[in-house]
């Protein structure tokens, strides 16, 4: 069903996990609003430019699904970096997710 | 075709060029400390400014809408008909930019820059198109 109103941050993300079907490679999210922007970070495995690609093609089913909700999803690729943990990078007041 | 729409493609495609122009720098680039390239690094981080410029010259042409913010613009690259195809494009760029520039460990090699320069390169077809400019 597609949502009308404007949807939470936590909402697009429990969304996003249902759809993702490359979830396996999430290592952590969190959630953080900007305004009237919906942001969801994933920090994810080691993954290659398709697999990244597939994920951030998601955003199109979650436009369908909450078309009234501005929101990005920004990923951070461990095979980007030589640490072993990115969660530096991730605003200071986001909330990590619960994934499970 | 409009001024301001003709500015940022001018942009877009200067940038381009640079973006293309510092990947090939790398094989004389001083490596820092960490073993990155700052030439590779920037080359990524310039390929997304100039898909900036793309995706404002395709804004202001079909809507007068002139994004201020990162936030105002990547939403509409996800919801507009057009834009929509070469969302993920754009994103990769704007995630990969983002590494480049705040992760002091970033490790971007010269296949990824050139990934970026590709994934530049559908951006830029599909908004020349779109524009009438290709």
């Amino acid at each position: 069903m597609i949502s009308t109103r404007v949807a939470t941050v936590e909402e697009i993300a429990r969304y996003l996990l249902e759809i993702a079907e490359d979830k396996s490679v999430f290592r952590r999210m969190w959630t953080h609003q900007t305004g009237e922007v919906a942001e969801i970070w994933i920090m994810t495995e080691p993954i290659d430019v398709e697999t990244e690609k597939r994920i951030h093609g998601l955003g199109r089913e979650l436009y369908k699904k909450f078309p009234n909700t501005l929101f990005d999803v920004r990923l951070l690729n461990l095979r980007l970096s030589d640490s072993p943990d990115l969660s530096f990078l991730v605003p200071r007041n986001a909330k990590l997710f619960n994934m499970h | 075709m409009e001024e301001t729409t003709r500015e940022h493609l001018a942009l877009a495609q200067r940038n381009q060029r640079f973006a293309d122009r510092l990947r090939f720098a790398d094989s004389n680039a001083e490596h820092s400390s960490l073993g990155q390239s700052p030439e590779i690094l920037w080359s990524v981080v310039i390929s997304f400014y100039s898909a900036v410029h793309y995706i404002n010259a395709y804004l202001w042409k079909i809507d007068r809408f002139a994004p201020k913010t990162h936030a105002e613009r990547t939403p509409r690259v996800s919801q507009d008909q057009e834009l929509t195809t070469i969302a993920a494009n754009y994103t990769v760029l704007s995630v990969w930019g983002f590494q480049a520039r705040y992760d002091p460990r970033a490790h971007i090699s010269a296949d990824d820059a050139q990934q970026a320069i590709d994934e530049l390169h559908a951006i830029a077809e599909l908004v020349r198109r779109e524009l009438g400019d290709s």
